[in-house]
């Protein structure tokens, strides 16, 4: 599932919410993003979401973040 | 669910702003999310004026702070209220605010509940995160 945004970090973590809660455990969500916080906040979000936070490369001006989703280790 | 309560009492859109961005955030850790506005916020969630409001700042300041929004793909408040709602966060008006701004509970927008200082304190009291703007 691919997220492409150019929006800064609040409607892009509504934007991941929504793949997140559309997606299967085991697949990889991927947030092409200009803003470099994004980063970090997937990285945190990942974490507390208890998914695995696959990490990020740099293409031109973006920032292309990978996440596997992980449903069954959700943290209450 | 983690619990955040968020009380906004101003109508600028800064404020407006944080809320819905704070709210964002814990939407997407899955959290449960309320935001309570009052006084002169509570008109904010009216069929009339749906979450559109100025930034504090005045003449060329808002003007430069709005141009630089618009270019940095910025979303204005209004659609970030929108997006907030559609994913779950429950708002509230306060009901005496609104009535003294001359609004009744039927001029409220689809969804947004009335609120007083009991139905905040009961939410606010078992929330994990309370946060007053």
């Amino acid at each position: 599932m691919r997220i492409e945004s150019k929006e800064m970090c609040p409607v892009l973590l509504l934007q991941f919410r929504e793949a997140y809660e559309r997606s299967h455990s085991g697949e990889i969500i991927e947030v092409r993003t200009p803003w470099a916080a994004a980063v970090d906040a997937l990285r945190e979000l990942s974490l507390a979401l208890g998914s695995e936070f696959l990490g990020f490369e740099r293409e031109g001006e973006e920032y292309v973040i990978r996440v596997r989703v992980v449903k069954d280790n959700v943290k209450k | 669910m983690p619990r955040l309560v968020i009380l906004v009492t101003r109508e600028e859109a800064e404020a407006l702003y944080h809320a819905l961005a704070l709210a964002s955030g814990a939407l997407a850790l899955m959290w449960e999310v309320h935001v309570f506005l009052t006084s002169s916020a509570a008109v904010l969630l009216t069929k009339e004026v749906k979450g559109k409001t100025e930034l504090s700042m005045k003449g060329l300041v808002r003007w430069f702070v709005k141009r630089r929004m618009k270019k940095l793909n910025i979303a204005e408040v209004d659609e970030v209220l929108a997006k907030v709602m559609k994913s779950g966060g429950v708002f509230y008006a306060d009901e005496a605010a609104l009535r003294l701004a001359g609004f009744t509970p039927e001029d409220l927008m689809e969804g947004v509940k009335l609120a007083n200082s009991v139905s905040f304190l009961n939410l606010a009291k078992d929330a994990d995160v309370v946060i007053t703007l």
